[in-house]
């Protein structure tokens, strides 16, 4: 059994693209059950996301490229020539792939956390529909742990890297729990909509909106649970408020200093102004205030280029830890590559003992010759053990030679049909592994 | 291996090794950060902790007193009471870099009374009272408040400047929130200050009560008087506001650092004059 990968993501096509190869959970489980009563198919995982699809298969025999491609575009509503564009890789490299997407190092934003779920989700489905294997349950519990670990031993997923999420995680830095947080939205446009949202996620509950079209003040303040207040606000609105945010579409500031000044003489608190407007709503002064700090649209963009900067930085992290998990799966794969032949082996060889024993068993006594069979069954175990252990270990190293060795070595001396059976077996081995 | 030895020498050795190694796994994972051995870290903390209060326990029994005996003994008590306040506090504020500051203090503590030697002696008789164990606990545990409070006023400050500068680094990453240090602190500055309360009140009670104490104990009380004062200052100004929450931070740092020396001084001055 082999494994072999064939997908297209944010790298390799346009949005356009990655539409039309999506699929939605019912398509997956009909092209599972499709592509598991293949003849040369044996399990197949199928991840699809916004910025994903790729079919992962367990083949008996590796596809031709044309072959793998041609499956692909049958599965998806893709032409061939978009197809031609996706990437194909096998045993080794395909879990290699698998595991950086779960670690999110091969997600547009790097280190992102939704990705795992897609994985563990994608895995789930074909593993409810039964179209799973040995080795692809192996890839994919392999996946889930190693997407687990970097983001527990690195960095990765922390820091927020948009802005209205570099909002969120400022206002979090200044005032930890923001379920007691009152807010005054200045604006009532896209902007601000879209960060209320955002915010009321964070557990903000308490809103002022304040507008100069009374009408979107109230629609946006009718969402939210707030009240509507003056435009621009007043120093009882402004010194009410734990966050100032604001995008308005104004040519001058709307936010003075001088009123950020009086309401907050008296009060000695805390306040977060939120500047997402260009040009610019609130002015500038106001973030030398002692009690005040004053954000704007490029401040921002710096928090989230620090953020993009460390999440790289862990990414060299993530690829040590990645590299080691794909070293694990490597060695279990290459053992398990060989288990087919070990277990004719066994055949074999217990064959060999039986006859033998059955040959030779009149010589002895009746009451002997239980002893005289545990006796052949404890030394072929011995020599079997010797000869699994020794083509377990040609096998991970990859030494044909050696792997050849140890079977001619271990059965050099036998005569039995079987015997070359094995060897013939052996030797298709060598040429699929030869073929690339 | 008698219990003498285990109790004044072994111990706190043994102790200054387990939080210097807690100290450097600290310090690694602020620049090698790792979820895992961080709730390593904060687990060995909780078993640190339990291991201390087994040893300060050992002590009380073994002395019949609580260990205040002498300075290294105060030194070791207000570890104690910085390490359990730090382990109360992680469970409800996950905090990476402030747990460099205690560790480091209890660190300090530890070296320092080993170096004094823990074992008591011949022990002062204004010691030996009951009324000075509670006055001198009091007090103790006060400080260790006060000097968190100090603590998180430190980290409020630093976190502030980095907000303020736009500085996104390690110290923006790795600090409680600005918010949340400041509960802490002001938690931290008016439990002390409760604790520091009841403390003079029992010191003054000593005083009546035990008239063999009375000469030393009011040279001891004029600068403790002196610091009440001040630390009730701190605490008016932050419960009700008074100030910036930056101003509040600082003077809840600057109030650390005087209780820290004003605690030195009187203690070597008792024990400069050979209290009878």
């Amino acid at each position: 059994m082999r494994l072999e990968l064939i997908g297209i993501n944010h790298q390799t096509s346009t949005v356009d693209i990655r539409d039309r190869a999506a699929m939605g959970q019912d398509d997956i489980q009909i092209n599972l059950n499709n592509l598991v009563e293949m003849e040369n198919i044996d399990g197949a995982v199928i991840l699809s996301t916004c910025n994903r699809t790729e079919l992962y298969v367990s083949p008996l025999q590796h596809h031709s490229e044309n072959a793998f491609r041609s499956l692909f575009q049958s599965l998806t509503r893709l032409t061939r020539p978009e197809v031609d564009s996706a990437y194909i890789y096998r045993d080794e490299k395909a879990v290699g792939h698998l595991l950086r997407v779960s670690s999110g190092l091969n997600s547009q934003m790097i280190g992102e956390i939704q990705i795992l779920k897609q994985v563990k989700d994608a895995y789930h489905l074909a593993l409810n529909n039964h179209s799973t294997n040995s080795i692809l349950n192996r890839m994919f519990l392999k996946a889930i742990e190693c997407g687990k670990n970097v983001r527990h031993r690195t960095r990765i997923s922390e820091g927020s890297v948009s802005v209205a999420s570099a909002a969120i995680e400022l206002s979090n830095r200044v005032f930890g729990s923001l379920d007691n947080c009152n807010v005054l939205l200045v604006g009532a446009g896209e902007t601000v909509r879209l960060a209320a949202k955002f915010f009321g996620n964070a557990g903000v509950e308490s809103w002022r909106v304040s507008n100069r079209t009374k009408t979107n003040a109230a629609s946006l303040s009718d969402n939210l649970g707030g009240n509507v207040v003056e435009f621009p606000p007043t120093e009882i609105d402004v010194g009410w408020a734990d966050i100032i945010l604001s995008a308005t579409s104004c040519s001058s500031p709307v936010v003075q200093e001088k009123t950020v000044f009086n309401s907050s003489e008296s009060s000695n608190k805390m306040q977060l102004f939120l500047d997402l407007a260009i040009p610019r709503d609130m002015e500038p002064g106001i973030k030398d205030l002692p009690n005040n700090f004053l954000y704007t649209v490029d401040d921002f963009k710096d928090l989230v280029a620090a953020n993009i900067e460390s999440r790289q930085g862990e990414a060299i992290r993530a690829e040590k830890i990645v590299d080691k998990l794909i070293i694990d799966f490597s060695k279990w794969y290459q053992e398990n590559r060989i288990s087919p032949t070990i277990q004719q082996l066994q055949s074999v060889l217990e064959t060999i003992r039986i006859e033998e024993v059955n040959k030779n068993v009149g010589r002895f006594q009746v009451e002997d010759r239980d002893q005289v069979d545990k006796f052949s069954k404890s030394l072929m175990r011995k020599v079997t053990s010797l000869i699994i252990g020794n083509l377990k270990r040609a096998s991970r190293e990859k030494d044909d030679v050696k792997l050849a060795k140890a079977l001619t070595i271990a059965l050099s001396s036998a005569d039995n049909t079987n015997v070359n059976e094995v060897l013939e077996q052996l030797d298709n081995e060598f040429s699929h592994r030869s073929t690339p | 291996m008698s219990v003498n030895s285990i109790m004044f020498s072994i111990a706190p050795l043994m102790h200054l090794i387990l939080f210097s190694c807690l100290l450097g796994l600290w310090v690694v994972l602020i620049y090698r950060p790792n979820r895992s051995l961080e709730e390593i870290g904060t687990r060995a903390g909780t078993y640190l902790a339990l291991i201390y209060l087994a040893w300060i326990i050992g002590l009380v029994f073994w002395q019949k007193r609580i260990p205040v005996l002498n300075f290294s003994q105060m030194l070791i008590l207000l570890g104690a009471l910085i390490w359990w306040g730090q382990n109360f506090v992680q469970r409800r504020v996950r905090q990476r870099m402030l747990v460099i500051f205690p560790l480091a203090a209890v660190i300090v503590l530890l070296t320092s009374s080993l170096i004094i030697g823990v074992h008591p002696g011949e022990v002062q008789s204004v010691l030996k009272s009951n009324s000075a164990a509670f006055h001198i606990s009091l007090s103790l545990a006060g400080i260790a408040f006060l000097l968190g409070s100090g603590v998180f006023g430190t980290g409020q400050l630093l976190l502030h400047r980095q907000i303020k500068s736009r500085n996104f680094g390690r110290l923006f990453q790795f600090l409680p929130p600005l918010g949340d240090l400041n509960r802490l602190r002001q938690i931290a500055l008016l439990s002390g200050w409760w604790l520091f309360t009841i403390s003079m009140i029992s010191a003054f009670l000593w005083m009546y009560i035990e008239a063999s104490a009375e000469g030393p104990v009011v040279s001891h009380l004029h600068p403790m008087l002196t610091l009440w004062v001040v630390i009730s200052l701190s605490a008016a100004a932050s419960r009700f506001n008074w100030l910036s929450q930056r101003r509040l931070a600082f003077s809840s740092a600057v109030l650390a650092l005087l209780v820290f020396v004003l605690l030195l001084v009187s203690v070597i001055e008792i024990y400069s004059r050979g209290v009878a």
